[in-house]
């Protein structure tokens, strides 16, 4: 299916790494220009030299949660290729823990990464985005938000949040042909999830049958995804064949989250 | 992208016009071969020789047969004779389902028993029958196409609102039942998209206020965020999707195509 992504200019925050790195690419394979930032200089030149070959490729080094990092990204993309038709705003992280665990603070710079971060790179994006007569702001929101458990308590908040930004923003800027929606990941191996010790709660919310059987250690699927698979989600919500998604989001998950709709 | 639907066997319900068409036309071009059914024998006709045309090739119709999807005798028929010309079924779309029209004071049973027939019955129904090919094959992708009724209740649209919760339910349910067989069930939820269904309530809308039809479309157009009905191939393409190896890690998800029209911030 051809999704009319050549020559279209999109940036793709934590791009030099995991699900980043893979949307930048497939953005690429698509024949997109793609700008990427991430926060370790090094591991960002490594992954620019790893995608020159694919097409034009340029990056920066840039934290999301700087308001003035987000404003300087978005200028140098539109400096790097004359224009921004899609913004991917996938940098993030997860913050584990329980109650006593959580300091105010610990959670407030989490929102600042997930929410806020978000809001300035749209903020400084939608501008240039209304000057391409519109285009797509799409965010990668970790499935905590619908799926909440001990231990996931920040998280879970913030990625809800993250929700209501996406859906809000939708409404906001639907009628300038900007379509704002969400792709949502779980199970999806990177090297944010090497390190995360999955749920101490299997059984929390699966049937005596499911629990019984190791159904509820893993996703319905039984297996992991990778980040090809979201990828493949984001590449296609960037589409134009994805005219009339407006503050939708899909779940790429293995069927993990538990909501009928 | 490449969707890696060439050769792959699809079955659409209510094929033969609409949302249905456009899905069956779409995953013609990229290369799967198509069983449609439908009620009206003429628009199945007319149906499958615009597939092959956009295909370019007649062999992109396996079967085009007329069937009511809510009788079960019609649809383990159709769903055998799938399988005896085409040897497999990788794809099922249910989308066939008309939308009725009551309130709490003039619904009647029958009428529920009938919305319940396409939509939830009908749905189910196909999902059986294709299902045991489908863990013979190790794979499998089930679309059900279920409208915003679920997400919007409205008092004049009880039948449909009342069905298509029980298809989500079902949806998810099923979805769970089946993910380990490597088949995978979604729904697409699709709302204002002009169709014919939609001219028709437009004309209805018109009738019965006395409005012209600009007046009449904008309580739709109104109703959405990007103020525009949506069209049939953009369902199309969103279905695609979901049933491509592009999209092999969405299971029991529901995906929105309604232009913003729905509320829910978990949409």
């Amino acid at each position: 299916m051809e999704l009319g992504l050549r020559d279209k200019v999109a940036i793709v925050t934590g791009g030099s790494s995991g699900i980043g790195f893979a949307v930048a690419r497939r953005l690429l394979r698509e024949g997109a220009k793609v700008f990427i930032c991430g926060r370790e200089p090094e591991r960002l030149e490594h992954s620019l030299a790893e995608l020159a070959s694919l097409g034009e490729v340029q990056g920066t080094s840039a934290h999301v949660d700087r308001p003035a990092d987000a404003e300087k990204l978005v200028e140098a993309a539109v400096a790097a290729f004359g224009g921004l038709d899609i913004v991917v705003s996938n940098a993030g992280t997860h913050l584990k823990g329980r109650l006593e665990e959580l300091s105010v603070e610990a959670v407030e710079a989490h929102f600042r990464t997930k929410v806020l971060g978000p809001w300035e790179l749209a903020r400084r994006a939608a501008p240039h985005l209304r000057r391409r007569g519109g285009g797509r702001f799409i965010l990668i929101i970790g499935q905590a938000g619908k799926v909440p458990g001990r231990g996931v308590l920040a998280s879970a908040v913030v990625n809800a949040a993250q929700h209501a930004f996406v859906k809000s923003l939708s409404d906001d800027l639907g009628r300038d042909g900007i379509l704002v929606n969400a792709v949502c990941p779980s199970r999806i191996a990177s090297p944010l999830t090497d390190r995360l010790e999955i749920d101490e709660e299997p059984y929390l919310g699966r049937s005596l049958e499911q629990q019984e059987s190791g159904w509820g250690r893993t996703v319905p699927l039984g297996r992991w995804g990778d980040a090809e698979d979201i990828a493949d989600a984001v590449a296609f919500m960037a589409s134009e064949r994805a005219g009339y998604l407006c503050g939708a989001n899909i779940d790429v998950d293995g069927g993990y989250q538990r909501m009928i709709f | 992208m490449d969707l890696d639907l060439e050769g792959k066997v699809a079955i659409v319900t209510g094929g033969s016009r609409g949302i249905g068409l456009a899905i069956a036309r779409r995953l013609a071009r990229e290369g799967a071969r198509l069983a449609i059914c439908a009620r009206d024998p003429a628009r199945l006709e007319a149906a499958a020789t615009s597939l092959a045309e956009a295909a370019g090739t007649t062999d992109a119709v396996v079967l085009a047969r007329p069937a009511d999807t809510s009788d079960a005798a019609a649809r383990r028929a159709f769903v055998e004779q799938v399988l005896a010309k085409a040897g497999r079924i990788d794809i099922l779309v249910n989308n066939a389902g008309t939308h009725l029209r009551a309130t709490v004071d003039d619904l009647t049973e029958e009428l529920l028993q009938r919305q319940l027939g396409d939509k939830v019955f009908g749905f189910l129904g196909m999902i059986q029958a294709v299902l045991p090919q489908m863990r013979r094959q190790g794979d499998g992708r089930i679309v059900n196409i279920i409208g915003q009724a679920t997400r919007h209740p409205h008092p004049d649209r009880l039948p449909s609102g009342i069905a298509n919760a029980a298809a989500q339910a079902m949806t998810k349910s099923v979805a769970d039942a089946v993910a380990r067989e490597n088949i995978r069930v979604n729904s697409v939820c699709p709302q204002y998209i002009e169709t014919d269904i939609i001219a028709a309530t437009i004309e209805r809308e018109m009738a019965a206020r006395g409005v012209d039809r600009a007046t009449a479309a904008s309580g739709f157009t109104r109703a959405n965020v990007l103020g525009r009905l949506g069209q049939a191939e953009e369902v199309a393409d969103l279905v695609a999707f979901m049933v491509s190896d592009r999209a092999d890690f969405v299971c029991g998800s529901s995906v929105s195509i309604d232009g913003g029209y729905n509320r829910y911030v978990f949409g």
